[in-house]
Parts: structure tokens; C-alpha cells; sequence
């Protein structure tokens, strides 16, 4: 990282004239990226949490500072425990459910076989669509009236014939996990074969060499030298269903009896529904936002993929 | 010979599963757009009446999709000029400050859109772009920056510096050299950060609705929005229209440009 550079003195004066342009021309370079930094990520970033100590409300706008009252009604409500409760479960099943699917996924189609192509282009054809309009499509598939999900659960005797699965909070919550895994699979898929396509062939050679079965083979070469990848999948998968909001905005509204209210459904709420609190809204995001870092750390530390993403 | 015949049944059925389950709920958008269903406004015969009404549905769907196109331009140019300028910069050139400015790049992944969308309704008005559509757009730039600036410098640094010597040999201004040898040679690269800034404001719906009022909605937040409004009675048919008409244009591009972004991946994925 340290980049010292040996510099003759007789050579000085012009060194510095040589680097100071190269400078002035990376800046020069940089600029665009460094303006929207600036402008849409530290400037919000200060602005959250000043307002995370204000009383700031939608319509009334900034009223002062209130100190630490903002965060204090925030751990008062009882819907923040209930929140963090159902978005940590909601990202264990989903990630639990995504892994193995996108890492079977990747081996069944990793072969260039003709039919391969045709079955992985299939598998991602969802990833083409947004969360928000996979969930408007789901939603009428999920739909007593017209959705044939709900009729072909209804035919096999799963649930009643007038009932809407997503009526029921379990229902609800596997009905967003099926969605979510139906529309990511494809993108993790992807990211997978790229990692198995970046061992070596060699080593399998030699694994078949010694005699290794096709299980020895995955569970003792393919699997340790995939850590990486898996380890940024999982904390794709992992970071994303924390932050769930358009699946469970458009398939439940957080219902049915707030069942389904994960944490950043409740930063909307407190701006735009129940509260219209900006203040309370701010103080919920610093507290995502901080959650968020640690968490992330956390993972990059218990992966081992810190080391790498420095260099 | 015969004892191999099973797996590859089996292999077959399976596979077929898999491709059936993933590409049927899209494939039941399109029929169910075309067809006469109870409770949507096509009532007799196949044909493309749901497709009509979506045109004549709220503000008219030319309007929401002009309005999601002038989102995905501003965030598809934006996204290229930084990613390309500022990945040539960290691929390039030393200057003071150059590795702070690296690291907030890629910070910017570990904070959550969610928890800047409050203080960017506040912050949009003093910079005067309250409800504005290329605000939109630059909005969903900043996400795509660690993404994009993080291919642009790869790919930048795997070309010799030769090049660019040679260029500015011949007389060639760092601009000039930038813009005729350097950019050239990473259009994979480009194509790739465009392609999914152009994934992610096409199908944007979060910053919309923080920041967007509803008459000037893109169609994902128009989608929505009319699956919320008619309470109990919702017009399947005019959504699932809605859906197809969002889809196609990003699964065209999505599939048309698969072979660069595997190739992008990759690239990446050996420089880690």
C-alpha cells in the first residue's frame, strides 16, 4: 500500500513537478465519483443523524434538537422487538433455504453440455425482474381468485378453498421466502459457477487419481476451495433479507397483524404512516445503518475474506 | 450401456422440473394478460383489451414509462462517467487522499439504501430536487458506484501501461488518451456496469416511493400503486400487463448481454 518511490535529490524539482501533474490528474479523473460521495452519501449520512436527535416531523419539518428522545420512543414501541424478531427469522430461512439451492443449481448446470445453456438461461430469466414487480406478479399468483398457487394448495387439501395464504402469518412468510428464492436463485447461481469455474482442473484430476468418490471429491475439494465464494453469497443473501422492504411492502403490508413487519418497513412507517415522524424515522436508521456495519464486519471477520478484499 | 440410461432419465425429468418452475410464473403473467379472467377488465375472448386499458390506466403508461426511462438514463450515464473516470483514477494515477477515497467507495455497500432514503427527503429539497426523476436517477447511481468503480479498476489495470505510453507518445492529451485507447479496450467492462445500472433504476421501487410524489411515479411504483388502490378489487388482468410490459425490455437486455457480464464476473473473480 505504502507507496514510496526512491527519489535522487539532483532529480528533485522535476519528480515533483512530474508527480504533482499526475496528481492534479487523478483528481482531475475522480472528480465525478467524489461530487455524487459528497452530495448523496456524506452529506445524508450527517444529515440522518442530526436529525435522528431532532424533532422532526413530515409536515411540520425541523423543530430542534430533542436529544435523545427520538431513540428512546423507538425502543419503546414494542413493534421494534417484534421487527428485529421476524427479519432474523425471515434471513435465516431464506439464506438457509438459497444457499444449497444456488450451489446445487450451479453443479447441475455447470457442465457445457447444450441443454445446460438452455436450462441456466431458464434459471435466470427472473433475475431480470425487479423485487417489487416479482411481488406484483406473485401477489396475483398467491390470489384466491385468479392465482393458481392458491388453487392448486386449495386442491390438495393444504388450505381452505376461500382462505388467502397470504392470509395467515406463516403463510405469509413462506409464500415471501418461496418468491424470494424463486427470483434470486438464478443471480446466486451465477456468482457460484463463476467460483467453481475458477478451481482449478487439476486438482480434480488428482482427486480422481487417488480414487476420491464423487461425494469425497465435493465435500474435500470443491467445497473448501468454494469458501470465498460461498462466504460472499451467504453475506449477500444475509445483508439483503435484513434489509427486506418492496417483497413484504407489496405481498403483506407487514400484516396479516403485523406478522410480517421486518425493520425497514418500520423506518416507512414512522416517516410516512402511523407516526409521521421523521425524527423517530432517522433515529430507527442510524440504528439499521450501525447494526448494518457491525454485522457486516462480523461476517467479513468470521469468513476470512477480510485479508483479501484490503489488498 | 443400460445402466446408464436411469440417471440420464432422471437427469432430464429433474432438469425439466427446474426449467418448468422457474420460467412458469412469467409464462402465466403472459397468458393471464391476454386472457379473459374474473375481476379484470378484458371480459370476452383473448386478446390484448388488458393491454389498452393499461394504456389508458391512471396517468396513461407512456407517461410512467417515459418516467422510469429518464430514471434509468440519468442513472445509466452517471453510473458509466464515474465508474469509468474514477476506476481509471484508482487504476492509474498516485495522489494524496486517493486511498481514503477508496475505502468510501466501497463503504457505501455496507450502508443500507433504507437508512439514507429519511435524511434524502429532507436533503433533495435543499438542493432543490425534491420529486425529481434525475435525482432519481443519481440516487441509484451512489449504490452502483462500489460495483461499478471495483470493475472499472480491474479492467483498467489489465491493460499494459505500454498503451497509454505509446498514445501519449504519439501526442495524445491524458483526456484524449483516455477517451480514444484506454476506453475502447474495456467496453465489456462498460457494458456490464451500464447493464446493471440500468437493472437497478429500471426496477427501482424503494427510492421512488421515499422520494417521488404519485404523479410523477416510474412504473414499478405505478404497479404498486394500483395493486394497492382498488381495495378488494383488483384488476389482475391490467396487472399482469403492467408486469410483462416492465419485464420484457430488461430481460431482452439481461439475456442479450449475458456473455459479457459472466465474462465481467470472472475477470473479477481471478483478481479478487
Amino acid at each position: 500500500m505504502t507507496s514510496t518511490t526512491m527519489t535522487t535529490p539532483t532529480k528533485a524539482p522535476r519528480r515533483r513537478t512530474h508527480a504533482a501533474r499526475e496528481a492534479a490528474t487523478g483528481w482531475a479523473f475522480a472528480t465525478p465519483v467524489t461530487l455524487v460521495l459528497v452530495l448523496l452519501f456524506l452529506a445524508p449520512i450527517v444529515l440522518v443523524v442530526i436529525m435522528s436527535g431532532s424533532k422532526w416531523t413530515l409536515l411540520g419539518g425541523n423543530q430542534g434538537l430533542n436529544g435523545t428522545t427520538n431513540f428512546e420512543k423507538v425502543f419503546a414501541d414494542p413493534m421494534l422487538l417484534d421487527s428485529i424478531w421476524f427479519t432474523l427469522k425471515y434471513t435465516v430461512l431464506t439464506t438457509v433455504i438459497l444457499m444449497p439451492i444456488a450451489l446445487g443449481l450451479a453443479l447441475l448446470v455447470q457442465e457445457a453440455r447444450r441443454w445446460n445453456n438452455v436450462l441456466r438461461t431458464a434459471i435466470l430469466v427472473p433475475s431480470a425482474l425487479g423485487i417489487a414487480s416479482a411481488s406484483v406478479l406473485f401477489y396475483a399468483l398467491y390470489s384466491p381468485q385468479v392465482g393458481p398457487i392458491n388453487k392448486a394448495l386449495a386442491g390438495l387439501g393444504l388450505m381452505d378453498q376461500n382462505s388467502s395464504l397470504l392470509g395467515t402469518p406463516n403463510g405469509a412468510l413462506w409464500a415471501t421466502v418461496f418468491l424470494v428464492v424463486w427470483r434470486f436463485s438464478g443471480f446466486y447461481m451465477l456468482l457460484t459457477m463463476v467460483g467453481l469455474q475458477a478451481i482449478p482442473t487439476d486438482v480434480y484430476e488428482a482427486a480422481r487419481i487417488d480414487g476420491a468418490s464423487r461425494w469425497r471429491t465435493f465435500t474435500q475439494v470443491t467445497l473448501p476451495l468454494l469458501k470465498p465464494t460461498i462466504a460472499m453469497t451467504m453475506i449477500m443473501s444475509i445483508t439483503g433479507s435484513l434489509l427486506a422492504f418492496d417483497q413484504f411492502y407489496v405481498l403483506t403490508k407487514g400484516g396479516p397483524n403485523n406478522s410480517t413487519m421486518t425493520v425497514v418497513q418500520l423506518i416507512y412507517r414512522y416517516a410516512f404512516e402511523t407516526k409521521r415522524d421523521l425524527g423517530m424515522a432517522a433515529a430507527l436508521s442510524v440504528l439499521v445503518l450501525v447494526a448494518l456495519i457491525v454485522v457486516n464486519a462480523v461476517q467479513l471477520r468470521a469468513m476470512g475474506v477480510t485479508d483479501k478484499e484490503d489488498k | 450401456m443400460r445402466s446408464n440410461a436411469a440417471p440420464k432419465a432422471a437427469y432430464y425429468i429433474l432438469t425439466t422440473c427446474i426449467a418448468i418452475t422457474f420460467l412458469a410464473p412469467l409464462v402465466w403473467a403472459v397468458i393471464s394478460s391476454v386472457s379473459p379472467a374474473p375481476g379484470t377488465s378484458q371480459t370476452s375472448g383473448f386478446g390484448l383489451g388488458n393491454y389498452v386499458a393499461l394504456f389508458e390506466y391512471g396517468r396513461g403508461l407512456p407517461a410512467y414509462l417515459l418516467n422510469s426511462l429518464i430514471i434509468s438514463v440519468v442513472a445509466i450515464v452517471v453510473t458509466v462517467l464515474c465508474a469509468a473516470t474514477g476506476g481509471y483514477a484508482f487504476a492509474r494515477f498516485r495522489f494524496r487522499g486517493k486511498n481514503v477515497l477508496f475505502v468510501l467507495v466501497l463503504s457505501v455497500m455496507m450502508v443500507p439504501v433504507a437508512a439514507l432514503l429519511i435524511p434524502l427527503i429532507v436533503w433533495m429539497q435543499r438542493i432543490g430536487m425534491q420529486n425529481s426523476l434525475p435525482g432519481v436517477g443519481l440516487v441509484l447511481t451512489l449504490f452502483q458506484l462500489p460495483f461499478g468503480v471495483f470493475m472499472m479498476r480491474n479492467s483498467f489495470a489489465a491493460i499494459p501501461r505500454e498503451l497509454e505510453e505509446a498514445a501519449q507518445i504519439d501526442g495524445c492529451s491524458p483526456l484524449r488518451a483516455f477517451f480514444a485507447v484506454m476506453l475502447p479496450t474495456v467496453t465489456p467492462a462498460l457494458i456490464t456496469v451500464g447493464l446493471f445500472a440500468y437493472l437497478a433504476a429500471w426496477n427501482d421501487f424503494m427510492v421512488s416511493l421515499y422520494l417521488l410524489s404519485m404523479d410523477n411515479a416510474p412504473l414499478p411504483l405505478a404497479l404498486v400503486n394500483m395493486r394497492q388502490q382498488a381495495m378488494g378489487v383488483i384488476d389482475y388482468g391490467i396487472t399482469t400487463a403492467g408486469v410483462v410490459i416492465l419485464t420484457l425490455p430488461a430481460l431482452i437486455l439481461f439475456l442479450a448481454l449475458q456473455k459479457y457480464y459472466v465474462k465481467g464476473f470472472t475477470s473479477g473473480a481471478v483478481k479478487g
